[in-house]
């Protein structure tokens, strides 16, 4: 202990094998872990010892220089006071390496071998799947669970519209308008995106939809225009005229009158206007 | 049954089960929002760029981590302890149902009035009709009535195995020797399947259980034709 403290005043680095007296019961060899050590940490500022050791002639005299007015340091001066007590600055020490890279293609590259061992296992290994896994025979398994009625109330029977023979579509248009319509009365507005391909939507909807499509065009962000409704004319685009005939029988919904007695534009209307969204 | 890569639960078709469901997502969402703030703690300690090491305790901070847990506990434990008495509830079932568990398949005995009793084996995947389900099906099935509650009464003739229908929230272990009990009432009709769920040797996937829920008539019906048959 004694001996640490009086090089530390000296300012030099302790020699390891130095031996060290032990309260008169013998004395121990000084490990290096044991002795002041320099070390950059971000959440530890200030180390036990300063980086740079013996001092050059120069930097013993900018050292004496320090103990006057610091006032009189230039900046140079100040930048190799630092660097003789520190070896890295906070920015050198807390910037990041390249190093993430190699690790993110190393993750890369052996998932990608592992996708080729699997496909070499699967041509050279695996034997045959059972005959159950067929095309024929999933597609009339998959009826069978049709009309055994597999799972009615919200799993695999409840998206099978059983009166169409097809899959519905469309289930959450409730919950759209009524965020939408939220949007709305908080003052906000809503970009709506028509996802082109929704699951069923097939050629007879152009179909119908050219002949009394409506189409709806909502607001960008940030304006605060409301839906436009074009007539038949846009019905010919036909990014719009499938949302058009989608909107047209999920609207339905709310009014219980036979999808076919109505006009889609005055549907349309009546709603929003039940929503306070016209003008 | 689950449609292929379905990863939630089939529809309930017993009160039981829609109970389960609810708690499942009382629960779920109660570990969701948990995991998501521990995760949220986690990336801003690993992404802080000055480490406090010399904050060693705070009075509030420690009070709510406490309570705050406990009350969470509370409100998992409650429904938790409602439901488990609710299915430990007396009722009085319409039919008992005997089934027991063999190496590798169940066998049924309904015995309240007659006695009539069979063997329900899986049917083997190169006897499948074309449609019927791979591993699930099986040649008899325990015909119950609709919407009545019914008590199965459970056991094994050899080693433990496991009667289950996930449709149906139910799965009793098998045990020889031991007679366990589950009543449940069936919402709909329907085909409703499980499969053993206590490893019972080589076939232990091999022996499911297969549930038709009729209306009453036809029970009477399939009941009768049972007991000629035999």
């Amino acid at each position: 202990m004694l001996a640490t403290r009086v090089l530390r005043l000296v300012g030099k680095r302790a020699i390891a094998t130095s031996v060290c007296a032990r309260g008169g019961h013998g004395v121990a060899k000084v490990e290096d872990y044991t002795m002041p050590a320099y070390f950059d940490r971000p959440d530890n500022p200030l180390p036990e010892i300063r980086f740079v050791q013996s001092l050059s002639a120069e930097q013993q005299s900018l050292k004496e220089k320090e103990k006057g007015s610091w006032a009189t340091l230039s900046n140079e001066e100040k930048i190799a006071l630092y660097r003789i007590s520190f070896q890295q600055s906070f920015a050198e020490m807390n910037q990041g390496s390249a190093e993430w890279k190699s690790v993110i293609g190393g993750v890369l590259f052996f998932i990608g071998f592992t996708g080729l061992v699997v496909l070499w296992q699967r041509k050279f290994v695996y034997g045959p799947v059972p005959h159950t896994f067929d095309p024929e025979y999933k597609q009339k398994e998959l009826q069978r669970m049709l009309d055994m009625r597999i799972n009615p109330v919200e799993g695999f029977s409840s998206n099978w519209d059983y009166e169409n023979k097809k899959w519905k579509k469309l289930q959450h248009f409730k919950e759209c308008i009524g965020f939408i319509h939220e949007c709305r009365l908080n003052g906000g507005s809503c970009l709506v995106h028509w996802a082109p391909r929704l699951r069923g939507v097939g050629s007879d909807f152009t179909t119908i939809a050219r002949d009394q499509a409506i189409s709806c065009k909502c607001a960008q962000l940030g304006e605060k225009t409301l839906p436009e409704w074009a007539g038949p004319a846009d019905a010919t685009r036909t990014d719009w005229s499938e949302p058009g005939r989608v909107v047209e029988s999920s609207l339905s919904f709310f009014i219980h009158d036979p999808v076919s007695a109505i006009n889609p534009a005055d549907m349309c209307r009546r709603r929003l206007t039940c929503l306070d969204l016209t003008v | 049954m689950a449609h292929p890569s379905q990863l939630g639960f089939q529809d309930a078709a017993s009160p039981l089960m829609e109970e389960l469901l609810h708690f499942h997502d009382h629960a779920l969402m109660i570990v969701i929002l948990i995991s998501t703030m521990v995760l949220y703690i986690i990336l801003a300690m690993v992404t802080a760029k000055l480490t406090d090491k010399l904050v060693l305790d705070s009075q509030e901070i420690e009070i709510i981590w406490t309570v705050l847990p406990a009350i969470i506990l509370i409100l998992i434990a409650l429904p938790s302890l409602r439901i488990s008495y609710l299915m430990d509830e007396i009722n009085d079932p319409h039919l008992t149902i005997k089934a027991m568990g063999h190496q590798w398949y169940w066998s049924y005995e309904y015995t309240d009035y007659e006695d009539l009793g069979f063997d329900s084996y899986m049917t083997p995947t190169q006897d499948l009709t074309p449609g019927q389900f791979r591993l699930l099906e099986a040649d008899h099935r325990m015909v119950t009535p609709v919407e009545s509650p019914i008590r199965v009464l459970i056991s094994a003739e050899d080693v433990l195995h496991s009667w289950a229908i996930p449709a149906l929230g139910v799965k009793v272990d098998a045990v020889p020797g031991r007679l366990n009990q589950t009543t449940f009432i069936i919402s709909r009709p329907g085909v409703f399947f499980g499969q053993c769920s206590e490893i019972c040797g080589a076939n232990h996937s091999f022996m499911p259980i297969v549930v038709e829920a009729v209306p009453l008539q036809h029970f009477e019906n399939w009941s009768s034709l049972m007991i000629e048959e035999a």
